[in-house]
């Protein structure tokens, strides 16, 4: 009763708190390139500003603002089709002055489930991309913005926002929010797929009149990971969720169709649509206008039109909604998958470890009864399978919670990682025979014994360490199975691990049911020493890539102290033979504080800042860190400098680094020794980046520019750079690369 | 009648209990707050229902007083709100279960700005019908009766006093919902006033 009354009390406070708020919330330090929020998430679930890319209006004809909105966690605002009930934003610029036009951009949405409602819009917080155009370029712009826009979780509350922000004459010297500004324009759809590695393939319409079927293909420069697609038409035709087929670099997707107010027919033939394809964080729009059988599958994918391909159904939150067509993958067609993607997780080379536990494994039954070997392989089939039933309860849990999910994402954690290469150590020293444990020894200590042999327990952690290490291991078949697995839902993803479980350990089970293919291996003998210390190197090596995964994750420094540890580790096993027995006990206390310090490594030290400044090279092309007060003296020795200022948000910058820069005529003229390129990244705010790109009018990204002898200035490129047009701005940049580059 | 009789004689004995122990007792005649309405919160003193006269569907004009006399279960909603439209069905219900019930009055206030023809589609859609079904496109009721968010379900008692509401969705079908409405229809206006 308590908590209802609050919540009453609270209604009735809404609207005198909100004003409080905006009279209180003035003194936040936003160098005046932001209005005041008009109320605080204490009070209200969601709360809206106006921010500006530039202090000034400058010379510009071109002015960048964005509306930004925050949310209470949890709560959503939709975009200009809201998909199920909702309503999009909207904007009143009336009172305005100086404004002749505002452009309003919609980022790509996401796909989200508001109470069984599949809805299109942004989760806790959005900024929606504004282009100014003033009427008077120089004079002051005052825009005066009513906000109207709708937050939604277990209530809805219609919000609208009185915003004003005053954009003086002056120089337009970028604000602190021409970085964020930026990155949701990036995420605009674009139609040129070009930019952002897209094209769209083809759309026909299947199915009847009563029930038709949208089919929309596309494909990508690189594989899709997580394609979406969300269709928008007349009113009276409501789109189902999209059911998707897989195809590598090729995906299609069918669309339900049906008469939004309950007619039967659905008037969809030739109709304009707009088509808007998201994957990541590019996303490319198209219009269509679907004819009966206007597309061709076949001819664009035989594997998806022979039904082939990943059918992922019921896009985004779990539900019936009547996906499991035929178009898509039966979930038996997905258990074959996962199968046969943990059968061939054997044979990479991530398994290497595995590998050689599983030899050592087979080599310790040599000469053994065939009974002792069957209970011991099925005791390590028991072992894989319970590991991945482990991965999937956490997969389970992690997607409960909200949580981004994924293959071999432990990798990630530092402290798995030291976990993992620790373990590869003791593993090794043990196979060079420094010391002596029975596999279990490390983590079971009332192991069934057989005599001389390993214990049950011992097969079967041996087969869940065998689990894990496969994890970072994406072999073919496996990436499908799981991506079909996190889209659906409990009973599914168990079965999917289940099933790349028991392919992972199809050896074994082959083994269980054969044994004599191993009992008639010689019997354990000092041949099994060089075989042990052989497979202990592959250990060796899985160490060492870890700490290669750690270098790149954490810092080179903490790897290094990591690395150094585990030498001592193997040192200590290695001394023990010149020691006195009683000293001997010290050992394991060694190990240990050696261990728990090297689980403290990656605390402990800090971790790397991103791209410490150092020449980075990447396809022959050395990118030096940004320092535009070295231009001028760089020109005056001769050189020309290609600037190149990116960010890991900027597709289109990604897109013109492998399709030009770094290929082909242009990276062989870019690795020349009198062309220096800088590369500035800005994935972070940085003011000095910021302030570069102000010095060109510019307040966003991709931006390339070229300096010589005779563009002291700097040549700004095209923001979708091409071969040619590189190559002309060099070649015009200094007489000695016209003559080379001609 | 009963009723009155029996809160007669609650009040004498809260008198008795207070005159004896010189303690404010509270009377054990509240409304059931439970399960799936348990975020209802019951008013301390029935507030004034805003008697704004709201569109009907047919092109009339409807206020609260039309229902004078009848405890009113009013819904404020609209077609944007997943919430609402989640327990419309629900709500549809409850309108069935009481509608042999001359003392109970159903009304859904939409805040939808598309209108009649919206609200139309969306019933045809969902296969709904409310009969009194009334338009608040400009907010005119919403404001003075402070819904501000959606979904709301008020109730207000026979002399036009909202006696407490429920916001955020609910399962109006239930049996506790039921029984909750039940408690307003016994009642005959002396709650929150002994």
């Amino acid at each position: 009763m308590k908590t209802n009354a609050l919540r009453f009390g609270r209604l009735l406070t809404l609207g005198l708190a909100a004003q409080i708020i905006a009279l209180t919330g003035a003194f936040a330090q936003t160098d005046g390139a932001a209005s005041d929020w008009d109320g605080s998430l204490d009070e209200v679930p969601a709360r809206a500003r106006l921010i500006a890319a530039t202090t000034g209006v400058g010379q510009l004809d071109e002015l960048r603002v964005g509306i930004e909105i925050e949310l209470e966690p949890g709560f959503k605002t939709y975009w200009r089709t809201p998909g199920g009930p909702g309503f999009p934003t909207s904007i009143d610029w009336e009172g305005s002055t100086n404004l002749d036009t505002a452009a309003f951009k919609w980022p790509a949405p996401t796909r989200f489930d508001v109470l069984g409602f599949d809805s299109f819009g942004y989760i806790d917080h959005v900024i929606f991309p504004i282009e100014i155009i003033p009427i008077e370029i120089g004079q002051p712009v005052q825009l005066r913005a009513n906000v109207g826009y709708l937050a939604c979780d277990d209530i809805c509350v219609p919000m609208s926002a009185d915003l004003t922000l005053d954009l003086p004459a002056g120089p337009a010297a970028p604000s602190q929010f021409a970085n964020q500004i930026d990155q949701f324009r990036a995420r605009v759809p674009v139609t040129d797929g070009v930019m952002v590695g897209l094209n769209f393939e083809g759309a026909g319409l299947q199915g009847t009149t009563d029930a038709p079927l949208v089919q929309i293909a596309f494909s990508a420069t690189e594989p899709f990971v997580s394609p979406d697609v969300f269709v928008e038409g007349p009113e009276e035709i409501f789109f189902g969720r999209p059911e998707m087929r897989l195809d590598g670099n090729t995906v299609v997707f069918t669309v339900p169709a049906e008469d939004a107010f309950g007619e039967e027919q659905v008037n969809i033939s030739g109709q304009p649509l707009r088509v808007t394809l998201v994957e990541g964080g590019r996303a490319l729009e198209a219009r269509i206008n679907p004819e009966w059988g206007g597309f061709d599958v076949a001819a664009l994918s035989p594997a998806i039109a022979s039904g082939g391909g990943v059918g992922i159904g019921g896009l985004g939150a779990a539900g019936a909604a009547g996906a499991t067509g035929a178009a898509g993958l039966s979930i038996f067609a997905v258990l074959v998958f996962a199968l046969l993607g943990g059968m061939i997780l054997n044979i990479f080379p991530c398994v290497l470890p595995v590998l050689s536990i599983k030899l050592l494994s087979v080599v310790g039954h040599g000469g053994g009864s065939t009974r002792e070997v069957r209970t011991g392989f099925l005791a390590s089939v028991a072992g894989i399978i319970a590991a991945f039933l482990v991965l999937a309860t956490l997969v389970v849990g992690l997607k409960a919670a909200g949580q981004t999910v994924g293959w071999g994402i432990q990798f990630q954690q530092p402290l798995f990682l030291v976990g993992m290469i620790l373990l590869l150590t003791l593993f090794a020293c043990n196979m060079w025979g420094l010391f002596e444990i029975r596999l279990p020894g490390l983590v079971s200590d009332t192991a069934v014994r057989h005599s001389g042999g390993t214990s049950l327990k011992g097969h079967f952690f041996s087969g869940s360490f065998t689990t894990l290490l496969a994890t970072p291991c994406t072999a073919p078949f496996l990436t499908t199975a799981i991506g079909f697995a996190l889209t659906r839902g409990i009973g599914e993803v168990y079965a999917v691990f289940t099933a790349l479980g028991v392919g992972l350990a199809m050896p074994f089970i082959l083994i269980a049911a054969f044994p004599k293919m191993v009992t008639k291996l010689p019997k354990p003998g000092p041949w099994m020493i060089t075989v042990k210390k052989v497979l202990s190197l592959a250990l060796v090596a899985t160490a060492v890539w870890l700490l290669s995964v750690m270098a790149a994750q954490v810092s080179l420094l903490t790897a290094s102290t990591v690395a150094a540890l585990m030498v001592v580790v193997a040192l200590i096993f290695a001394m023990r033979k010149f020691i006195p027995a009683r000293a001997g006990r010290a050992v394991p206390v060694a190990i240990a504080a050696v261990a728990i310090f090297a689980f403290a490594t990656p605390a402990l030290l800090p971790r790397s800042e991103v791209a410490s400044a150092g020449v980075e090279v990447r396809a022959e092309v050395a990118y030096q860190p940004f320092d535009p007060a070295a231009i001028p003296a760089l020109i005056s020795t001769g050189k020309v400098v290609f600037v190149h200022v990116t960010a890991d948000w900027c597709i289109t910058c990604k897109v013109n680094e492998k399709r030009v820069l770094e290929v082909g005529d242009v990276a062989s003229a870019l690795a020349r020794d009198d062309i220096v390129v800088m590369e500035a990244d800005w994935t972070r705010p940085n003011d000095d980046i910021a302030a570069y790109l102000a010095t060109f009018d510019r307040f966003g990204i991709p931006f390339d520019v070229v300096y010589g002898q005779d563009t002291p200035n700097g040549k700004t490129l095209p923001e979708l750079l091409t071969a040619n047009a590189v190559l002309t701005a060099l070649g015009n940049a200094s007489p000695t690369l016209r003559l080379a580059l001609n | 009648m009963r009723k009155s009789v029996i809160a007669g004689a609650g009040i004498l004995a809260a008198v008795a209990t207070m005159l004896l122990f010189e303690t404010p007792a509270a009377l054990a005649d509240v409304p059931p707050i439970s399960g799936s309405v348990q975020n209802f919160v019951a008013f301390d003193e029935p507030i004034p229902a805003s008697i704004i006269p709201l569109s009907t569907r047919d092109g009339g004009e409807q206020t609260f007083e039309d229902f004078r006399g009848k405890v009113v279960v009013v819904n404020f909603w609209a077609t944007w709100c997943g919430p609402c439209v989640r327990e419309m069905p629900t709500l549809a219900k409850l309108q069935e279960h009481f509608a042999d019930n001359d003392d109970f009055a159903f009304v859904i206030v939409s805040q939808d700005r598309g209108g009649w023809k919206e609200i139309a589609r969306f019933m045809k859609r969902l296969k709904l019908d409310f009969p009194n079904s009334l338009l608040d496109d400009k907010l005119k009721l919403s404001r003075p009766m402070q819904v501000r968010s959606l979904p709301v379900v008020a109730i207000i008692d026979r002399q036009g006093g909202e006696v407490g509401r429920l916001v955020g969705g609910a399962e109006w079908d239930s049996p506790e919902a039921i029984e909750l409405i039940q408690y307003y229809l016994d009642d005959d206006g002396g709650h929150g006033t002994s």
